[in-house]
Parts: C-alpha cells; sequence; structure tokens
C-alpha cells in the first residue's frame, strides 16, 4: 500500500495516445505558421484568445511542483501553508503595477523578449546582459527542475528499475516536448497549454471527489490532527508563530512580484490579442488558486492525519501516497489515478516547454542578434533559436540525469525568486518613472544581486533556513538596489537638471 | 494617482487581514471544523481575487506611451 501500482498496458496507452497528440499539435501549429519571423514563431504574432492566454498562463504557472510540492510543503508545516494562497494570488495583483503599460508598449514597438523593453527604455548594453543573463539563469535552473520532475514521476509507475525509469522519463518525456516546441513554436506551446491545462483542471477537479469520497470532509482530518498526542503534529492547526507571520508576508512579496518577472509569463502578455483579452485571461487567473493550491494543501492535511511518518524529503511523497490508496481501492480509483499523472506531466511538460522556449528567443535574440551578428535575418534567428533549444536541452537532460541523486546540491542553487525580484526596478519602477537613469538601474540590480546570493550562501548567524529573520534574502537585496536607483536617479537628475526625455 | 492610492490601501488592509498576525497563539477556535485563522485567510484571499478581478474588468487600461515626450 506504501508504493503506487505499476500502470498496465491500457495505462500506457492511455499515455501513449495523449503524447501522440501533443506531437499532432506541433505539426499541426507549424503548418499554422504565417510567416518565418521572430515574432511569428515566439508570440503567434500576438493573436492569442481568452482560452488560449488563460489556458497558456494558467498552464505555466501551475507546475507538477503545485501538486507534489505544496501538498509535501503542508505535510512538513501544516495549515500555514495557506499562505501559498494568498502569494499566487499575489501575482495576478502585482501584474497590474506594470502589465497595463507594457503591453501598450510592446504592441507598439513589437517586443519579442522582456529585454526588448529594457533596451528600449535604458539603452544600455550592460543592464541587456546582466538581466538577460539573470533571466537565463533562473529559467534553466527552473527547467532542469522540471526535467528532474518528469524522471521522477516516471519512477514507480513501472516495474522497471527506477534509475533506469528516471532516464527514460527525462529522455522521452524532454524528446516529445522539444520536438513539438521546435515544430509549432509558441503556438505548439500554447495549444499544448490549452490541453494539458484542461487536463491539469480536471485532475484537480476529480481529486477532490477522490478525497472527499476515500477520506471524508477536511474537518475530520482537522480534528484527527488535534487529537494526536505528538505535539509536533498538533501545531500543524496552530496558528503560526512570529517567524512564519513574516515568512508569510516575505512569501507574498517575493513570489508576487518575481513570478510576474518570469520571461515567459511576460511574453505572454506580449502574445494576447487584445487587451481586453488579456484583462478577462487575467481576471480568470485570479481565481486558479482556489483550485490549485487549496487542494494541494486539503491533501497535504489529509495526509497529515491519514499517512503519518513520512520524514524530510519522503514528506513530497504525501500526494503519492493519497493516490497509492485511492488507486488500490478500486478499478475507478485506479483509472482516475492514471488521468491524474496524465496531468501531473502534462504540468510539468506545459511549463517546461514555455521556459525553453523563453530561453531560446532570449539567447537568440538578445544575445546572438544583439551582439553576435546584428544584422540577422528573423529567420536566421528563428533557425538559430531552435538550435539553441536543442543544444541546451541536450545539456539539461544529460544534467539531470547526472543530478538525479544529488537534489539537495539542485535545491542550494535554487535562489531564483531572490535574483529575479532584483529586475523590479527596471521593469516596474522604470515603466512609470521617466527620470529614472540607466547607471543607477544597474548598479541596483548588480548590487542586488550580490546581496542576496551574499545573505543567501554567507553563512550568517542571522540566516536561519535562507532567510533573514523569516525574510528572503532576495528582499533584502532589492532594498538595496531601489535605495541605489532611487537616490541615484535623483542625484543625477540635480546634477544635470535638464530633463532628458527617454 | 488618487485612485491608485486608494486601490493600494485596499490591497494593505487585505494583506493586513489575510495574514494571522492578530491571532492569540493558543485559539482554538473553529468554523465548520476548520481552525477559524485558516477560514478567515480563505475568506480574504477570496475577497483579493474579487477586488483584483473587478479592477481588470472594469478599469480601463492606460493608453498613455511613456517613451511619448
Amino acid at each position: 500500500m506504501d508504493s503506487l501500482q505499476a500502470f498496465g498496458t491500457g495505462a500506457w496507452f492511455f499515455i501513449s495516445v495523449y503524447m501522440g497528440s501533443l506531437i499532432l499539435i506541433g505539426l499541426y501549429a507549424f503548418k499554422a505558421r504565417k510567416e518565418n519571423t521572430l515574432s511569428d514563431f515566439y508570440l503567434a504574432g500576438s493573436s492569442f484568445g481568452l482560452i488560449v492566454i488563460f489556458l497558456t498562463l494558467y498552464a505555466t504557472q501551475y507546475s507538477g511542483n503545485t501538486m507534489f510540492g505544496y501538498s509535501g510543503k503542508t505535510y512538513r508545516v501544516g495549515y500555514v501553508w495557506i499562505m501559498s494562497l494568498h502569494f499566487m494570488t499575489a501575482i495576478v495583483a502585482c501584474y497590474m503595477i506594470f502589465a497595463p503599460k507594457l503591453y501598450v508598449l510592446a504592441r507598439k514597438y513589437h517586443y519579442v523578449t522582456p529585454t526588448d523593453y529594457l533596451n528600449h527604455r535604458f539603452g544600455s548594453s550592460a543592464i541587456n546582459i546582466l538581466a538577460t543573463l539573470i533571466m537565463i539563469f533562473v529559467l534553466a535552473n527552473y527547467l532542469l527542475a522540471q526535467l528532474m520532475a518528469m524522471g521522477r514521476a516516471m519512477q514507480g509507475l513501472t516495474d522497471i528499475d527506477p534509475a533506469v525509469a528516471y532516464q527514460q522519463g527525462v529522455i522521452f518525456l524532454t524528446l516529445i516536448m522539444v520536438v513539438y516546441g521546435t515544430l509549432g513554436g509558441i503556438r505548439a506551446v500554447a495549444w499544448t497549454d490549452v490541453i494539458q491545462g484542461g487536463v491539469l483542471m480536471l485532475g484537480f477537479m476529480i481529486l477532490i471527489v477522490i478525497l472527499y469520497q476515500q477520506f471524508g470532509p477536511i474537518s475530520l482530518a482537522t480534528t484527527s490532527i488535534m487529537q494526536s498526542s505528538d505535539l509536533a503534529i498538533n501545531s500543524k492547526v496552530t496558528v503560526p508563530d512570529a517567524d512564519r507571520i513574516r515568512e508569510w508576508l516575505s512569501y507574498i512579496l517575493i513570489v508576487g512580484l518575481g513570478s510576474t518577472l518570469y520571461p515567459q509569463a511576460v511574453q505572454r502578455l506580449y502574445a494576447a490579442r487584445s487587451e481586453i483579452v488579456l484583462r478577462k485571461g487575467l481576471a480568470m487567473m485570479v481565481f486558479a488558486p482556489l483550485l490549485m493550491t487549496l487542494v494541494a494543501v486539503a491533501i497535504g492535511i489529509y495526509a497529515i492525519a491519514y499517512i503519518p511518518g513520512l520524514e524530510g524529503e519522503e514528506s513530497d511523497q504525501a500526494l503519492a501516497r493519497i493516490l497509492s490508496l485511492v488507486q488500490h481501492g478500486s478499478t475507478l480509483g485506479y483509472w482516475l489515478v492514471v488521468v491524474l499523472y496524465a496531468s501531473v506531466l502534462a504540468a510539468m511538460m506545459s511549463t517546461a516547454d514555455s521556459a525553453l522556449l523563453s530561453i531560446s528567443s532570449m539567447m537568440s535574440k538578445d544575445i546572438y542578434g544583439r551582439f553576435i551578428d546584428a544584422n540577422a535575418s528573423q529567420a536566421k534567428l528563428t533557425l538559430i533559436g531552435k538550435l539553441i533549444s536543442w543544444g541546451l536541452i541536450i545539456f539539461l537532460v544529460w544534467l539531470a540525469i547526472y543530478l538525479s541523486d544529488k537534489a539537495s546540491l539542485l535545491k542550494l542553487l535554487d535562489r531564483k525568486f531572490d535574483l529575479l525580484i532584483q529586475l523590479v526596478p527596471g521593469f516596474m519602477l522604470s515603466i512609470h518613472w521617466k527620470r529614472m537613469k540607466a547607471l543607477p538601474t544597474f548598479i541596483g540590480m548588480l548590487v542586488g544581486v550580490i546581496v542576496s546570493l551574499w545573505l543567501a550562501y554567507g553563512e550568517f548567524g542571522f540566516v536561519t533556513n535562507g532567510k533573514v529573520y523569516g525574510f528572503h534574502p532576495g528582499l533584502i537585496g532589492l532594498l538595496f538596489n531601489l535605495l541605489i536607483v532611487i537616490l541615484g536617479s535623483i542625484t543625477f537628475q540635480k546634477l544635470n537638471p535638464v530633463i532628458i526625455e527617454t | 494617482m488618487k485612485r491608485n492610492l486608494i486601490i493600494l490601501f485596499i490591497y494593505l488592509c487585505l494583506t493586513i487581514a489575510g495574514i494571522p498576525w492578530y491571532w492569540p497563539e493558543d485559539s482554538t477556535m473553529m468554523i465548520a471544523g476548520i481552525p477559524a485563522w485558516v477560514m478567515v485567510s480563505i475568506l480574504v484571499s477570496i475577497l483579493v481575487s474579487i477586488f483584483t478581478a473587478y479592477l481588470l474588468l472594469t478599469q480601463s487600461w492606460s493608453t498613455d506611451d511613456p517613451f511619448d515626450g
């Protein structure tokens, strides 16, 4: 009862048909291309309607990590992880700081990558390079984590050696993803997102019903936790202490601000057909956490009550253990788990393909097109982008296999929000403040990155669990960053009172 | 500008209400079988979603180009 029952032929047939349909969508998207340009390949000529925009935002935002990671985190910390509901909602609210103006600019000046805005606003190679490097590093890290999660998801679903299942899972799923991604570009990614987002949403709705049928209402699980004689388990329903409260606020700020600056998220803004489509898509997205994160937290609570004793990294298996109980219960339960697992794979692939496409756009346009061959044609840049996708993915697949038993190393390197948030002044402040200058922006960004990493890795006494009194190091870095940008820009203004409009 | 400040103020109030800093640490109050601080936090989060959706659907976006003089 501890682990999932290996899938039979019927289940693998279902998953194979599903994977095959993704390749067909890639082929269809290839045929649907209008021209061989960067804008068409990476933004589909800004033609996405409401359903595509909503489901592509949804599938990109919610990865396999939401299902496994958030339920595992709830298992470890308890009800306090309800904070995830708040920080996922904060993402949409934070879009409103800059999305309206950025959308108008992107349409008017035909931006393709996030750096296009920075280049237009500041005209500074130093800012372009630093921001692009931050975004590529963050995305490569994110992509690698998704590839490794795909491998782990495949383990336990077959009877073969787990190490072999991991390798085959990483290679096979990545191959499918990169084939449809390079065939059809953003069209393939967004259209597969529609299927993947749909399956993911369906999977979570099914899970709600399963949980209720299997375990009864969550109030029963809560009572069971409260009646436990173990104080550590009791504490998972009690009001959080001051450290957790600070952490809660920190998460709202860093995830809310940071997630909006994921390059693929910015590019989704560019790809909307019209302002009204984007506004409606975001309005739908703001309710998504109520389905996704709330269910993930509920899974964690059920697991605390009914599957006690998972320690450390084992707690990330809370969802798998719950599913195992469901799977062994009935034939219906078995098939529900098959659909749910397909939705987990969908969630991972849809997050990974968006990250890959975004990296390839930045490397071809912002690095190759800007610094190596400024006269390259659109067709050549698109081809370079595809070649980069293949080269990068081969390297990352190798790395995912090499790091398969070194997950803690990857966790150590994961400072994505601490780094991404240093782009906040460059995007969110500069779009409103015309007098913001390039040099302080660059220095602020650089200092913010250095302070964040220094605090994260410096082994200071006041840093516990990677946080400064409950706050992420990236927020402390952002404070320095903002101070430099604001004071620097005002000083420049005083030294040179003639307003030079950008 | 004034409108933006009001919006910011409402978000600030909702954030303060959503984080359970004001509950006594030994509170055992329950609502529908779930700790009351969790239930209140979920309700506030729903309010944030409704408020954000309202803003997105009713307030037109500025079409000013910050690059125009």
